[in-house]
């Protein structure tokens, strides 16, 4: 028989046996744990990535899309044709539209036959109340619009609207227009019509703000030839979601790197108990080893044997982890289903296999160094039971342990900063406790020695105080989960909290675009009477960066940038916005002027632009310089109006602009925004409470989410504690014995007991609360930005909670201790 | 060179020093030893006398500070711990004191392992017919636990006998069994001895025991010193 059979029948004789002996349970269930969550995570992730990617398309409304600010040459219509893509053509500008005497700015799109290719269009039809998914535009002579325009013209389905000197019927309520994108200008109401309606309109005449838009749909090597052989001009560009809904994702992406960290804390734990379950494995199989070493195995062969084991015990894991991850994903989905979107595509194949792998890296990472020893043992064992196998390297089990989980943990949350920080600063936090805990030990057992004590705390310290070092390992591993709890308890409850914070009761839901200087006081007043509290006003400028250092920048290696042939929406530098905060150079320098701006940082480092740089912009064909004289950092979250470009106030004054304000509107005052439309039907009005109310909506769900997790990282810190006190019962259990031979009573071992573990149980919540404030305090300031509270009340409830906890599950454990005879457990051995 | 065929186990000017604090404590020395096939020897000594560290040396479970052991003609200090492993595997077994089996295997498991290590295809036949030689034939299928020392020991022994081993070492073989069941294990041992003619070397202090060999050996303050040969053996 090959040596490898003999090697795996023999692993997997020894295997059964064990597990039926419960020897392994402990590592199972850590291995179970670990690959459950971490396949789970894995497969959210990926099914969330997937559709996103997909719902991008979607809401792009196809697979490429084209924009000009001309009519669509004939020439890519043919190429399309050519390639056999699906096309679509669209147009779109904003247009005043009338029903009898009244009249509201809306945005005009008009379609063709094709529209649309993805995504789709929803509609209400008179007489339904179930809105339909259409696969086609309105016909010529109809037109579909938005209910807010019905609102606002006081019309209904079935009446007419004048658009461009053609009267057209109402035939559709659009509910759901998957194209129809977040731009500010865009979001007055849409009413859409037939392409042939608006085709060769005098509207479109020069000085019109029109959009034409070609869509593509077909394979990915046809998109890329039209892509290829189509040359863009200066007005036209692909366009992609990049600049869609930022604050959204932010917050998602967010949500999700805190899901990973918290995910991988509860690998770590999961780790951490393998590490000691294994240990304790590997030194009750010293024995068998060294026997199998006198009965002539070969080093490599006992490798083996233990290999397969650990193999066998893997696969196990991996099949019973990854049928819990489905469950635990999918209970993820359930729980944010309505923020993301719906259906999402199956995971891909790399997700089950990173997720499953990643728990395979805790088995063997961890698991197979305890192992090694096992083949390393003297064969003269058999005949010498205290020889112990020279052990790995600590620097090379350590080392692969904290490799393997910062490598998790980037997988996981996709941030190497954070990674580095929390492993970084855990091992930092670790040694220091350690320090601290083996120096504290030392001292009370010097304040200790020769003092009258009572015979169960004599007895319990006797046994924390006898080899500090070791004590305090066992301190730092109770501590450590302990820890973990408190540091992602914390982080959830003050990410959240910052999150609210960020959107206060009150936060600006209404934003008010294009008013005009003459329109300023009067619209400040309108506002005050409806008892809303007016915001600042910004000046509002649309313009193009033309040129960087006098070179224009079709010329520099930016041109391609989305940043660039658009307009940037810029404003004045009087005062520095809530959320804004200045990151190079001096604010003082852009408001003092002449001729300075302030960029954006993100914007900045994208186009190369760095302080004093001269950039060129165009507003309303005139062109004006400006030195960049400071960076700015934006809080792209904030619901409050955001710049990329702040000019000094002397340069505003020569270009003309609108004004921007945002204000908070109580759902009670409806009526007084329609009244305001009424009243200003020049200024765009963008109602952003869907958007508010779909990220409150996000915190609280995440927050479930995040809860989830934490039951997991929960069990994560039960089997260490429960893999702690295993491996050290053995050792009481002998002692106890000894001491009840010498006539120890019941009660003073079971007193001796619970102080011991109480007293273990109060210096782990110490610790766990020193080690989560330092943890906490570098991550809040150096990492995430947020303002540190601490763990506050948990100095009080967490020492009496952890050493009561562990006093009770230390006791249970060793109820062997006081129940067994003494002579059972010392003939056992 | 004394080498010949007849010659099981040979050792010469064995030394085996520790270091024990800051003194080298000298456990064996100069220890000359030679064994011819077939004899069953007795190393007999106080607790302490080194008698165990002198059948690690012998077995190849330890490495010697000095001096040379020719195990089954090969030079021990010539061969790495895998090599010495292999050799073991090819021809040398033991029973121990505390029995040693694996908790992990039944009865027939345990007997079929050495057979198994050296890759033999018929290891559960043989493994049975061992077993029904030790009186187990029922109790194939009982973990360790579930057996009496005396039953363990004879597990043990019908190990030990698995794929006849060249050479046999046997440390106390009785030494945690009662008296009586002491003197079975006893019996067993020497007739499965006789009957496959294996070379038999028995640490022991037990004076009685060791009489039951054809030759005694007595370890004292690390020398090896010959006894007087016992030729009813």
């Amino acid at each position: 028989m090959s040596p490898w059979i003999t090697d795996l029948r023999l692993s997997l004789r020894l295997l059964w046996r064990e597990a039926r002996s419960g020897e392994l349970t402990l590592v199972l269930l850590s291995l179970v744990l670990a690959i459950t969550v971490s396949t789970a995570i894995s497969l959210f992730s990926s099914r969330l990535d997937r559709a996103m990617t997909d719902n991008a398309s979607d809401m792009l409304g196809a697979d490429v899309r084209v924009r000009s600010s001309t009519p669509l040459p004939d020439e890519w219509l043919d190429r399309a044709a050519a390639l056999q893509l699906q096309t679509a053509r669209t147009l779109s500008f904003p247009s005043m539209v009338l029903a009898g005497d009244d009249m509201a700015l809306a945005a005009l799109k008009a379609v063709d036959d094709g529209y649309p290719l993805r995504g789709g269009v929803e509609i209400l039809r008179p007489g339904s109340e179930q809105s339909e998914s259409v696969q086609q535009g309105p016909a010529p002579g109809e037109a579909w619009v938005e209910p807010r325009l019905l609102a606002l013209l006081g019309v209904g389905l079935g009446d007419t609207l004048d658009v461009g000197g053609s009267s057209l019927t109402i035939t559709g309520v659009i509910t759901r227009e998957a194209d129809r994108g977040g731009n500010f200008y865009s979001l007055s109401p849409r009413v859409m019509v037939h392409w042939q309606q608006l085709e060769g309109s005098p509207m479109l005449g020069p000085g019109s703000r029109v959009r034409y838009r070609l869509l593509l749909q077909g394979d990915e090597p046809a998109l890329q030839a039209f892509r290829d052989a189509t040359t863009l001009d200066a007005n036209q560009r692909f366009e992609s979601l990049q600049d869609g809904n930022r604050a959204m994702s932010r917050s998602l992406d967010r949500a999700r790197r805190y899901l990973g960290l918290a995910a991988v804390l509860a690998v770590v734990l999961s780790a951490v108990a393998i590490t000691i379950s294994v240990r304790r494995y590997a030194v009750r199989h010293f024995d068998i080893s060294a026997l199998l070493r006198t009965f002539g195995l070969s080093r490599t062969r006992v490798h083996r044997v233990f290999a397969w084991q650990l193999m066998v015990v893997g696969l196990l894991a991996a099949l019973a982890g990854g049928a819990a991850a489905m469950g635990l994903q999918a209970g993820l989905v359930a729980m944010l289903a309505g923020l993301i979107p719906e259906g999402l595509p199956p995971a891909s194949l790399m997700a089950w296999i990173s997720g499953i792998a990643a728990g395979l890296v805790c088995l063997f990472g961890f698991g197979l160094p305890q192992l090694w020893p096992l083949a390393r043992i003297s064969p003269l064992r058999v005949l010498r039971r205290d020889l112990e196998p020279t052990a790995l390297s600590g620097w090379l089990v350590y080392g692969l342990a904290l490799m393997s989980v910062t490598a998790l943990l980037w997988l996981f949350t996709g941030d190497a900063l954070l990674s580095i920080a929390v492993m970084g600063g855990g091992v930092l936090v670790i040694t220091l406790l350690a320090a601290l805990l083996v120096s504290g030990l030392r001292l009370c057992q010097r304040q200790l020695r020769g003092r009258a004590l009572p015979p169960s705390f004599r007895l319990a310290w006797q046994h924390l105080g006898r080899d500090p070092v070791a004590t305090s390992a066992q301190i730092l591993a109770f501590a450590l989960p302990v820890m973990v709890m408190l540091v992602i308890g914390l982080l959830r409850t003050d990410l959240l909290a910052d999150w609210q914070k960020s959107l206060p009761q009150g936060t600006p839901n209404i934003f008010a675009m294009n008013i005009q200087g003459y329109e300023q006081e009067a619209l400040t007043q309108s506002l005050q009477d409806a008892g809303i509290a007016p915001q600042p006003m910004y000046a509002m400028v649309p313009m193009r960066l033309v040129a960087v250092n006098a070179v224009p920048v079709s010329e520099l290696p930016i041109r391609r940038d989305r940043a660039i042939d658009r307009d940037l929406i810029s404003t004045t530098a009087e005062h520095l916005p809530a959320n804004n905060e200045v990151v190079e150079g001096r604010w003082e320098d852009t408001v003092a002027g002449p001729a300075q701006v302030s960029v954006e940082v993100e914007l900045a480092e994208r186009l190369n632009l760095s302080l004093g740089d001269e950039l060129t912009f165009r507003v309303a064909g005139q062109e004006f310089g400006a030195r960049i004289s400071s960076l700015r950092q934006v809080d792209w979250t904030s619901m409050t109006p955001n710049f990329y470009m702040m000019l000094s106030p002397d340069l505003l004054s020569s270009v003309p602009s609108g004004y921007l304000t945002s204000f908070y509107l109580p759902d009670s005052s409806e009526q007084a925004l329609t009244e305001l439309i009424r009243s200003y039907p020049g200024v765009t009005f963008l109602d952003t409470r869907f958007l508010l109310s779909q990220l409150q909506a996000l915190v609280a769900r995440i927050s479930l989410a995040v809860e989830l997790i934490l039951a997991f990282v929960l069990v994560g810190a039960v089997l260490v504690m429960l893999s702690i006190l295993l491996t050290t019962t053995r050792e009481r259990l002998m002692q106890g014995a000894v001491l009840r031979t010498l006539g120890a009573a019941r009660s003073q071992l079971q007193r001796a007991q619970w102080t011991e573990f109480a007293l273990l149980g109060l210096m782990s919540a110490l610790a766990s609360l020193v080690g989560a404030e330092l943890l906490i305090a570098g991550l809040y300031t150096l990492v995430l930005d947020i303002s540190y509270q601490g763990p506050g009340l948990y100095w009080l409830v967490l020492p009496p909670v952890v050493a009561l906890t562990l006093a009770i599950l230390g006791s249970l454990m060793l109820r062997p201790v006081v129940t067994v005879p003494p002579l059972e457990v010392l003939r056992r051995g | 060179m004394l080498s010949n065929a007849d010659t099981s186990l040979r050792a010469e000017q064995l030394t085996r020093t520790v270091v024990s604090g800051a003194e080298p404590l000298t456990i064996l020395q100069g220890v000359d030893l030679e064994i011819k096939a077939g004899e069953t020897v007795a190393i007999t000594g106080a607790s302490g006398s080194g008698k165990s560290t002198l059948l690690g040396l012998l077995a190849g479970l330890d490495q010697a500070t000095s001096g040379e052991v020719t195990l089954l003609g090969e030079p021990l200090s010539k061969l790495d711990e895998d090599q010495r492993a292999a050799l073991r595997a090819r021809g040398v077994a033991f029973v121990f004191q505390s029995f040693h089996l694996l908790p992990g295997l039944t009865a027939l498991e345990n007997v079929m392992l050495p057979l198994e290590i050296r890759g033999q295809s018929q290891a559960s036949q043989e493994a049975q017919q061992l077993l029904s030689m030790v009186g187990l034939e029922a109790r194939g299928h009982h973990y360790p636990n579930q057996l009496s020392g005396g039953e363990q020991q004879r597990v043990a022994l019908a190990r030990a006998f698995a794929g006849r081993p060249a050479l046999l070492f046997a440390d106390e073989p009785t030494g945690n069994l009662d008296r009586r069941t002491g003197a079975q294990i006893e019996d067993l041992l020497f007739r499965l001895n006789e009957e496959s003619g294996t070379t038999l070397v028995l640490v022991t202090h037990d004076e009685r025991l060791a009489s039951r060999c054809q030759r005694q050996l007595r370890m004292a303050d690390g020398r090896l010193s010959e006894g007087q040969e016992t030729a009813s053996a």
